[in-house]
C-alpha cells in the first residue's frame, strides 16, 4: 500500500490543486507542500521499514498471490496439483542462477504435465500469471525487494500494476521526495500561473516515483512518459529566453530514446512466447536469452537511458534544458531525472542482458571490443570532456550543467568495473550527485534571483556581501569537487578503486576486467573538476565587488536557508558516515553483480 | 384506274414526301428567327408525321383505321398546341417586345 | 593494552572539532568573539599531549614499546570478501611527538593571533578555521589507515584554502588560495593512484597490512617502485617540493599566523610525515637479497628513495637560491621553508626517516618562531613587509630581535642550536649514503653524491640569506624613519609564543654538539626500527603470530642505526655504519663551516659594505639575479604550458559540443523539419493535387458544357435532332452489325 500511496498522493494533490481557483495562490501552495511533505514522510517510513524487514515476508506475499491466482481460477483439483508442480519446478530452477534453458510458460507447462490446449481462457491466463509470479519471486527474493504490490491492469496484454522497492530504488525514492519538498519550497515565489506550475510539479513527482517503483515494463514506460510532459511545460513556459527550443529539444530527444525502449519492451514481450511485461520475470529468464538478442536489447535500452543520464554524445539537450529551465525545475531535473537514466541502466541493462555485462558479447573495435569497454570509454569521455566543457562556460548555470555530465560519467565507469566497490560507488555517486548538484543549482538560482544575470566574469566579491550564502555554497561546491568529509569523495573514490581493481578482480570471476589505462584517462577528471569549480568560486565569491549593485544584495532569506541548509547538512552527514547508504544498498547491489558473474561461467 | 405499273404511287413515295416535309419543317424550326415562323415549321413537322402514319396505315395494315385516327388526333393536338403556343408567344412578346427568338434567352446558363 | 593514549588522542583531536563547530555558528556572539574557545581547546590538547610525551616517550629509553591501537569499521561493501575501510587510531612515539608539535605550535599561534589579528574583520571566523585545521592535522597524525590519512590530508588542504583566502576580497589572495588547492590536487591525484594500487594489491589501507604485503612479496618490484613514486607525489605537492612548490610562496597572502602554523610547521610537514610513515613501503624490494629492503636493512638501493632524495636535494638548493633575491620578509621565509622541506625529504630519501623527522621537529619550532617574529615586525611596521623599508629595529623590538636571531642561528645550523643536530644528522646520512654507493659501484657514484652536495651548498646559502634578512631588518640605519619612529614592541600575547619557540629552538635537541647529551633522544625513539618494529610486533595491530615472528626475525634491519653492529650483519650494513661513524665529525665541521661562511659573507656584504653594489649590470650575477627574481620562471612555465593548454582544451571541447555534437542534434531536427516540409509539399501538390485536380476538372468541364445552355430553343431543338440522329445511326449500325 505504501508504494501506491507514495506514487499517487502527488497526483491526487495535483487534481485537487487543479480544482482550486487560481486566485487562491496560498491555498494552492500549501496544499502542494502538504502533499509533498506527506510523501516524504511515507518515503522515510519506507526506508526505515526496509532496514528492518526481511526477504521472507516478500516470498510469503508472492506465495499468497500465486495461491490466490490458482484458487480463483482453477477448480479442478488435479489441475491444481499440476499447477503446483509447475510452480515447484520453476522455483527449483530459480535457485540455480544460470540455467540457460527455455524458461517460458510453455516449457514449464510440459514439465508440469499441463495440456495448454485443454485449458479454457481463464485457466490459461491463470497459468500464465502463475508462471510469471513464480519466476518473479526468484528475482525478488535475491534482489532483496522488500515492498511489493500486485494488481491487475490490462489483462488482455498481461500488463499488471506491479510495484516493488529494493535497495537500489528506495534511496532514489527518498531523494525524489526530499528534492520535491525543497523544490516546491523554493518555488514559493512563482507568480506566473502558479496553479499550473504546482500542479505540473506534482504530476512530475508522481511520474518520478512511479518510474523507480514500477516493476512492470509497460507501467515503467507509462510513468517514464508521464515525467516528460510536465517537464516540457515547466521549461517551456516558465523558462528563460530560449525556452521553447530547449523544451522541444529535451522532449523530442528523450522521446526518441523512449521509442527505442518501447521496441525493446515489445521484443521482450514477444520473445519466445513469454507474453509478459514483468521485469522480474524477464530478469529471471534473462540468462536464457540469446547473445544476439541481448546485444540488440542492450543497445536499444542503453541508448534510451544514455540519453537521460546523459552520456556523450547524447548529452547536448542537457545544457540547454538546464540553463533555460526555472531553478526548481533544474534542481529536479539534475537531481532526479538524470538518475532515471542511471537507474534504468542498472535495472534493465544489468538485469536483462547479463552476457553483455560480462563482456562476453563481441563488438567491433571502434565500439570498444565489448560492452564493458564501450561503457567505460563513454564514462571516461563523460568525465573528462564534461569537465573541460564546464571549464569553458561563461554562464554559471551552464557550468553546473556540464559538471552534472561529468559526474554522471563516474556512474558509468563504476558500472563498467563490475566489482563490488565499483558498482556500489556508482549507485552512491548517483545518490550523492542528486544532493550536491541540487545544491549547486539552488546556489545559482539564489544569485540569479538577485543579480538577474549568470555571467561568471561579471560576478565578484559576493562572499563579503553574503556570508551565509557563501558558507553554504562552499559546502555545495566542495561536495561536488569530491572533498573528503563531504559526500562526493567516497563515491568517486569507490568508483576509482573499483575500476582499478577490476583488472585483477574481474577476470578471476570470468568477467572482462577494465584495463588500467582507462583509470589513468579518468584521473585528470579529479584535477579538472577542482579547477573549474575553484575558478568559478573565485570569480563569483572572491575578489573585490565588481559592481555597485551587488552592495544591495541581501543574504539568504528563510526560504532559501530552508532549502539549502538541509542539503548541506546531508552532504556532510553522508560524507562522514557513508555506510548509512552503503549498508542499505549492499544486499541488492551484491545480488545484481553476482547474478551477472553467475552467468559469466557459462 | 386499272394496271398503271409505271409510277405506281407506293409506300416509299409517301414516306419520301413525309421525310421531305419533315426535313423542311426541321429547317424552318431551326433557322427561323420569328417565333410565329417557328410555329409554322412545327405544323409542318406534325403534318409530316401525319402523312407517315396514314401512309403506313394504307400500305401496311389497310383493314385497320389506327393510322388515320392518329392523324385526327395529331391535327387536333396541333391545333390546340398552336393556340397555346401562340398565346405564349403573345405573352413573351409583351415582355420583350419582339418576336425574335434570339432575344428570348433568359434560360441561358 | 593501556588504552589511555588512544582516549587522550581522540580527545585531543575532538576538542578542536567541537570548538570549530561552536565557533563557526556562535563565535560572533561569544565574548571577545570567542577567540578563547579554540585557544583553550588546543591548549587543553597541548597539556594532554605533553603528558603523553613526558610519560610515554621520554619515560623509557625507546619510548613506547608497542603502539596503542584502536579501530572501528567505517564502511564495508561486498559480501563474499568485503572491501572494508576502517577508521583506525594508532599512537606511538612518532604520533606523540607530532601531537606535541602540532598542539604546541597551534596553541602558540592561537595565542599570537589574539594579538596580531585584533580588530580584523571576521576575527571569529579566523579562529574557527584555525580550530578546524588543528582538528584535521591531528586526525592525520593519529590514524594508521592510509585512506583516513588521505581524507585528513585533503581536509588540511581545505583549511589551507580557507585560511590563505582569508582576505579573499583581494584578487591576489583569491588567486593564491585557488592555486594552493589545485597544486595540491595534482599531487593528490598521484597519491590517490598510489592508494588505488595499494587497495588492489594489499586489499587494506592499514600500515601493518601494507608493510607486510611488501615483506611477503605481493608486489612486483616495478609496481612497488611506481606505487611508491605515486605516493610520493602527494608529498611533493603537500610539502612543496619542486616542481609543485609554486603554491607556497603565494600562500603568504594569508595572515602571518597562518603562514606560521600551516606553511611552516605543520601542514607542509604532513608530506614528510607521510613518507616517514610509509618508509617500509618506499624502501622497496632488495632484489639481490630477494627480500623486502626493510628486512635486509638495505635502504640505500631503492630507486624510489633515490628519486625522493634527488627531488629533496634539488628543492633544497633551488629554493635557497631564490630566497637570496627576495625582499618580502615572508617570501624569504617561504622559500626557506621550501628549502628546509627539501632537507627533510632528502633525509628520508637517503635512508634515515628519523633524521628527516628530527629536522621536521626542530624546523617546526624555529620556523614558526621566525614567522611569528616576522608577524611581530610586520605589525610593528604597520603591515609593511618589504625589508628594504626596514633597518635598525633591534632597539625598537628587543624581544622580537633576540628570538628572531636565536631562531636564525638555529636555522643556519650553528653549533649549540637545535637545527645543527638535525641538519648534521641528515648530512651525515647523506654522506654515508654516498660512501655506501661508492663502495658498491667501485667508482665515484657521483649521482649519489649530489644529495649531499646540494644540501651542503644549500646550508651555506641558508645562512647567507637568513643573515641578510636579519641584518636588513634589525641592524644598520632605519631606511624609513617615519615607520621606524612608530614601531613598538608587540604585546605579551605575541611575544610569549616567540620566547617559547626560541627557547625550544635552542635546547630542543639537547646540548647541540655531536654526541652531546640529549641529542639522540629523538632518533632513539623514532628510528624506523623502533617505530616499525613496535608496530609490527604489536599483537593489537598484527593479529597473526607468524607475521609478527617474521618481522622480529628479520634481524638485519634492526641493526642499521645501532651503535655497535653485530658480526652477523650483512657487509652492506657494516660498510654503512663504518661510513656513518666516520662522517660525524667531518660533516659537523663542514656544515658549521658552510654556515659560518654564509654568515660571514652576509655580514660582509650587507653590514660592512652596505650600499656597495656587488652585482654588476650585465654580468653573470645580474643574469642570475633576474632569474631568481622571476623564480626561475617556473610559475610562468606552468601558466604558459599546462594551464594554457587546459584552457585551450576546455574551449575546444565546448566548441565541439556546441558546433559538432549539437549540430548533429540540430541537424537531426532540421532534417526532420525538412522531411516535414517535403511531406507537406507532397501532400499539398501530389495527393491533394489529385483531389483538387479532380474538382478543377469537373468545374472546367462543367464550364464548357454550360455553354450549351444558350437559352435559345432552336439550339436545343438542333441538339435534340443531332442527338437523335446519332442514336438512330448507332442503333441501326448495332442491330445490323453482321
Amino acid at each position: 500500500m505504501l508504494l501506491t500511496l507514495v506514487t499517487f498522493i502527488p497526483l491526487i494533490a495535483a487534481l485537487v490543486v487543479l480544482c482550486i481557483p487560481k486566485e487562491q495562490k496560498d491555498i494552492i501552495k500549501w496544499t502542494s507542500m502538504g502533499a509533498a511533505v506527506v510523501t516524504f514522510i511515507i518515503s522515510c517510513q519506507l526506508i526505515m521499514g526496509y532496514r528492518s524487514g526481511g526477504t521472507d515476508s516478500v516470498a510469503e506475499k508472492f506465495d499468497g498471490q500465486i495461491q490466490s491466482v490458482i484458487d480463483d481460477n482453477v477448480a479442478d483439483t488435479a489441475l491444481k496439483a499440476s499447477f503446483q508442480k509447475g510452480v515447484q519446478a520453476i522455483e527449483a530452477d530459480n535457485v540455480d542462477d544460470a540455467v540457460g534453458a527455455d524458461r517460458g510458460p510453455v516449457h514449464y507447462a510440459e514439465v508440469a504435465g499441463i495440456d495448454l490446449k485443454s485449458l479454457d481462457a481463464a485457466q490459461s491466463k491463470a497459468w500464465h500469471e502463475t508462471w510469471e509470479l513464480s519466476m518473479a519471486k526468484g528475482a525478488a527474493a535475491s534482489e532483496h525487494i522488500r515492498f511489493v504490490e500486485f494488481g491487475h491492469w490490462i489483462d488482455g496484454f498481461n500488463i499488471r500494476y506491479f510495484m516493488g522497492g529494493d535497495g537500489l530504488s528506495l534511496p532514489l525514492i527518498w531523494l525524489t521526495a526530499l528534492l520535491s519538498v525543497l523544490c516546491l519550497a523554493y518555488s514559493w515565489n512563482i507568480t506566473k500561473a502558479t496553479k499550473a506550475y504546482f500542479a505540473l510539479f506534482l504530476i512530475l513527482e508522481t511520474g518520478l516515483m512511479g518510474v523507480f517503483l514500477a516493476l512492470d515494463f509497460f507501467l515503467f514506460y507509462v510513468f517514464w512518459e508521464i515525467v516528460l510532459l510536465p517537464m516540457y511545460f515547466l521549461i517551456g513556459f516558465w523558462g528563460g529566453p530560449r525556452r521553447i527550443y530547449a523544451s522541444i529539444k529535451f522532449f523530442i530527444y528523450t522521446l526518441v530514446g523512449s521509442v527505442l525502449m518501447l521496441i525493446c519492451m515489445l521484443a521482450l514481450y514477444f520473445h519466445n512466447g513469454f507474453d509478459t511485461f514483468n521485469i522480474l520475470t524477464l530478469m529471471e529468464a534473462a540468462p536464457g536469452f540469446s547473445q544476439t538478442m541481448q546485444m540488440w536489447m542492450f543497445f536499444g535500452l542503453f541508448i534510451a537511458f544514455a540519453i537521460k543520464v546523459p552520456i556523450f554524445p547524447f548529452h547536448t539537450w542537457l545544457p540547454d534544458a538546464h540553463v533555460q529551465a526555472p531553478t526548481a525545475a533544474s534542481v529536479i531535473l539534475a537531481g532526479v531525472l538524470l538518475k532515471m537514466g542511471g537507474y534504468g541502466i542498472f535495472r534493465f541493462n544489468l538485469g536483462l542482458c547479463p552476457d553483455a555485462m560480462t563482456g562476453a558479447i563481441q563488438l567491433p573495435m571502434w565500439l570498444g571490443g565489448n560492452f564493458i569497454m564501450f561503457m567505460a570509454i563513454l564514462g571516461v569521455i563523460n568525465i573528462v570532456y564534461g569537465a573541460l566543457c564546464a571549464m569553458a562556460q561563461k554562464d554559471f548555470k551552464s557550468m553546473v550543467a556540464y559538471s552534472s555530465i561529468s559526474h554522471m560519467g563516474y556512474v558509468l565507469l563504476g558500472l563498467a568495473a563490475m566489482t563490488d566497490a565499483g558498482v556500489q560507488g556508482a549507485v552512491l555517486q548517483m545518490f550523492n550527485h542528486g544532493l550536491s548538484s541540487a545544491m549547486m543549482f539552488l546556489i545559482v538560482g539564489v544569485i540569479y534571483e538577485r543579480a538577474h544575470h549568470r555571467n561568471l566574469n561579471k560576478f565578484g566579491g559576493i562572499g563579503a556581501q553574503m556570508p551565509y550564502y557563501t558558507g553554504l555554497a562552499t559546502i555545495g561546491f566542495f561536495a561536488s569537487l569530491g572533498l573528503p568529509g563531504l559526500n562526493g569523495f567516497i563515491s568517486e573514490a569507490l568508483v576509482f578503486m573499483g575500476a582499478w581493481n577490476s583488472h585483477t578482480a574481474s577476470p578471476a570471476v570470468g568477467v572482462f576486467g577494465l584495463p588500467t589505462w582507462i583509470v589513468f584517462l579518468a584521473l585528470p577528471g579529479i584535477v579538472l573538476t577542482a579547477a573549474y569549480i575553484l575558478w568559478a568560486v573565485q570569480r563569483v565569491f572572491m575578489g573585490p565587488l565588481k559592481s555597485e549593485t551587488y552592495k544591495t544584495f541581501k543574504d539568504l532569506s528563510f526560504r532559501e536557508v530552508f532549502v539549502l541548509a538541509p542539503l548541506g547538512l546531508l552532504c556532510i552527514v553522508f560524507g562522514v558516515w557513508p555506510q548509512l547508504i552503503l549498508g542499505f544498498m549492499n544486499d541488492t547491489l551484491n545480488t545484481l553483480v553476482s547474478s551477472v558473474i553467475a552467468v559469466a561461467g557459462n | 384506274m386499272g394496271g398503271n405499273t409505271f409510277m405506281d404511287i407506293g409506300l416509299g413515295h409517301y414516306l419520301a414526301v413525309s421525310a421531305i416535309l419533315f426535313a423542311l419543317g426541321l429547317i424552318v424550326v431551326m433557322t427561323r428567327r420569328n417565333a410565329i415562323g417557328i410555329l409554322m415549321g412545327l405544323e409542318l413537322l406534325l403534318n409530316a408525321a401525319g402523312i407517315n402514319f396514314v401512309a403506313f396505315n394504307r400500305f401496311s395494315a389497310p383493314e385497320r383505321m389506327d393510322g388515320q385516327i392518329f392523324v385526327i388526333f395529331i391535327v387536333i393536338l396541333a391545333a390546340a398546341e398552336a393556340a397555346t403556343a401562340l398565346a405564349l408567344v403573345l405573352n413573351i412578346y409583351h415582355q420583350i417586345h419582339t418576336a425574335n427568338v434570339d432575344e428570348a434567352h433568359l434560360l441561358k446558363q | 593494552m593501556d588504552q589511555t593514549p588512544i582516549l587522550l588522542a581522540l580527545l585531543i583531536t575532538a576538542l578542536p572539532l567541537c570548538a570549530f563547530v561552536i565557533q563557526v555558528f556562535f563565535g560572533r556572539f561569544l565574548p571577545r568573539q570567542g577567540d578563547w574557545l579554540p585557544t583553550s581547546a588546543v591548549g587543553a590538547g597541548l597539556v594532554m599531549s605533553l603528558y603523553l610525551f613526558f610519560t610515554q616517550v621520554l619515560g623509557a629509553p625507546h619510548g613506547m614499546e608497542h603502539p596503542a591501537f584502536w579501530k572501528m569499521t567505517w564502511l564495508s561493501i561486498g559480501e563474499t570478501s568485503p572491501f572494508v575501510v576502517n577508521f583506525e587510531v594508532m599512537i606511538d612515539n612518532l604520533s606523540i611527538v607530532m601531537l606535541v608539535v602540532v598542539t604546541l605550535v597551534s596553541f602558540l599561534v592561537h595565542l599570537f593571533s589574539t594579538g596580531y589579528m585584533k580588530g580584523e574583520e571576521r576575527y571569529n571566523r579566523f579562529f574557527a578555521y584555525l580550530a578546524l585545521f588543528t582538528f584535521s592535522m591531528l586526525g592525520l597524525i593519529i590514524t594508521s589507515s592510509m585512506l583516513m590519512l588521505f581524507i585528513f590530508w585533503e581536509l588540511v588542504g581545505l583549511c589551507s584554502y580557507l585560511l590563505i583566502g582569508f582576505y579573499f576580497t583581494k584578487d591576489s589572495a583569491a588567486a593564491a588560495c585557488k592555486k594552493a588547492f589545485l597544486t595540491n590536487r595534482v599531487g593528490d591525484t598521484g597519491f590517490f593512484l598510489g592508494l588505488m594500487m595499494i587497495a588492489t594489491v594489499v586489499g587494506s589501507f592499514s600500515f601493518p597490512d601494507i608493510f607486510d604485503s611488501v615483506r611477503q612479496g605481493m608486489w612486483s618490484p616495478t609496481l612497488l617502485t611506481i606505487a611508491g613514486i605515486c605516493i610520493f607525489m602527494g608529498a611533493v605537492s603537500k610539502s612543496a617540493q619542486f616542481p609543485l612548490h609554486v603554491w607556497l610562496p603565494d600562500a603568504m597572502e594569508g595572515p602571518t599566523p597562518v603562514s606560521a602554523l600551516i606553511h611552516a610547521a605543520t601542514m607542509v610537514a604532513a608530506g614528510v610525515y607521510m613518507i616517514v610513515r610509509m618508509f617500509p613501503f618506499l624502501a622497496g624490494w632488495d632484489a639481490e637479497a630477494g627480500q623486502s629492503a626493510m628486512m635486509t636493512g638495505n635502504y640505500f638501493e631503492s630507486d624510489t628513495l633515490f628519486l625522493i632524495a634527488m627531488v629533496g636535494g634539488f628543492t633544497a638548493i633551488f629554493a635557497a637560491t631564490i630566497a637570496v633575491a627576495q625582499y618580502d620578509i615572508k617570501k624569504v621565509l617561504a622559500y626557506s621553508t621550501v628549502s628546509q622541506l627539501g632537507y627533510m625529504v632528502m633525509g628520508v630519501g637517503v635512508g634515515s626517516p628519523a633524521a628527516g623527522m628530527y629536522h621536521l621537529f626542530t624546523h617546526a619550532m624555529f620556523k614558526a618562531c621566525l614567522f611569528l617574529g616576522s608577524g611581530s615586525i610586520i605589525l610593528a611596521m604597520h603591515h609593511e613587509q618589504d625589508m628594504r623599508k626596514m633597518g635598525g629595529l633591534r632597539k625598537k623590538l628587543p624581544i622580537t630581535h633576540i628570538t628572531f636571531l636565536l631562531a636564525t642561528l638555529a636555522l643556519s645550523g650553528v653549533p649549540f642550536f637545535s637545527g645543527m643536530i638535525s641538519k648534521e644528522a641528515v648530512l651525515t646520512q647523506a654522506y654515508a649514503y654516498w660512501e655506501y654507493h661508492k663502495h658498491l659501484s667501485g667508482g665515484l657514484a657521483l649521482e649519489r653524491f649530489l644529495p649531499f652536495l646540494f644540501c651542503l651548498v644549500a646550508a651555506a646559502f641558508t645562512a647567507f640569506y637568513m643573515f641578510r634578512l636579519v641584518i636588513g631588518i634589525f641592524y644598520g640605519k632605519p631606511r624609513d624613519q617615519h615607520a621606524y619612529d612608530h614601531a613598538h614592541e608587540s604585546p605579551r600575547t605575541m611575544t610569549i609564543p616567540l620566547m617559547v619557540l626560541a627557547a625550544i629552538a635552542v635546547i630542543g635537541a639537547g646540548i647541540a654538539v655531536p654526541g652531546g647529551p640529549g641529542t639522540d633522544w629523538f632518533e632513539n625513539r623514532n628510528a624506523p626500527e623502533v617505530v616499525v618494529g613496535g608496530m609490527m610486533s604489536s599483537e593489537a595491530m598484527v593479529p597473526s603470530t607468524e607475521v609478527r615472528e617474521a618481522w622480529e626475525s628479520g634481524a638485519a634491519w634492526h641493526d642499521v642505526h645501532v651503535e655497535e653492529v653485530p658480526e652477523t650483519a650483512p657487509p652492506a650494513i657494516k660498510e654503512f655504519h663504518h661510513a656513518y661513524h666516520l662522517a660525524h665529525w667531518p660533516t659537523f665541521l663542514l656544515a658549521t663551516l658552510c654556515g659560518i661562511l654564509g654568515i660571514a659573507l652576509a655580514y660582509w656584504i650587507f653590514f660592512f659594505n652596505r650600499g656597495k653594489e656587488y652585482v654588476k649590470p650585465g654580468g653573470i650575477l645580474d643574469t642570475w639575479r633576474v632569474w631568481l627574481v622571476n623564480l626561475y620562471y617556473v610559475d610562468d612555465i606552468f601558466k604558459a604550458v599546462p594551464i594554457a593548454f587546459t584552457h585551450w582544451m576546455a574551449r575546444l571541447c565546448a566548441a565541439i559540443d556546441r558546433v559538432v555534437v549539437d549540430s548533429v542534434v540540430n541537424g537531426a531536427g532540421i532534417l526532420g523539419m525538412v522531411f516535414a516540409w517535403v511531406a507537406g509539399k507532397i501532400d499539398y501538390w501530389a495527393v491533394d493535387g489529385a483531389v483538387r485536380g479532380t474538382g478543377e476538372l469537373v468545374l472546367a468541364g462543367g464550364e464548357r458544357v454550360r455553354r450549351i445552355q444558350t437559352g435559345r430553343i432552336q439550339d436545343y431543338v438542333g441538339l435534340t435532332v443531332f442527338g437523335m440522329t446519332i442514336v438512330f445511326v448507332v442503333v441501326m449500325v448495332w442491330t445490323n452489325w453482321n
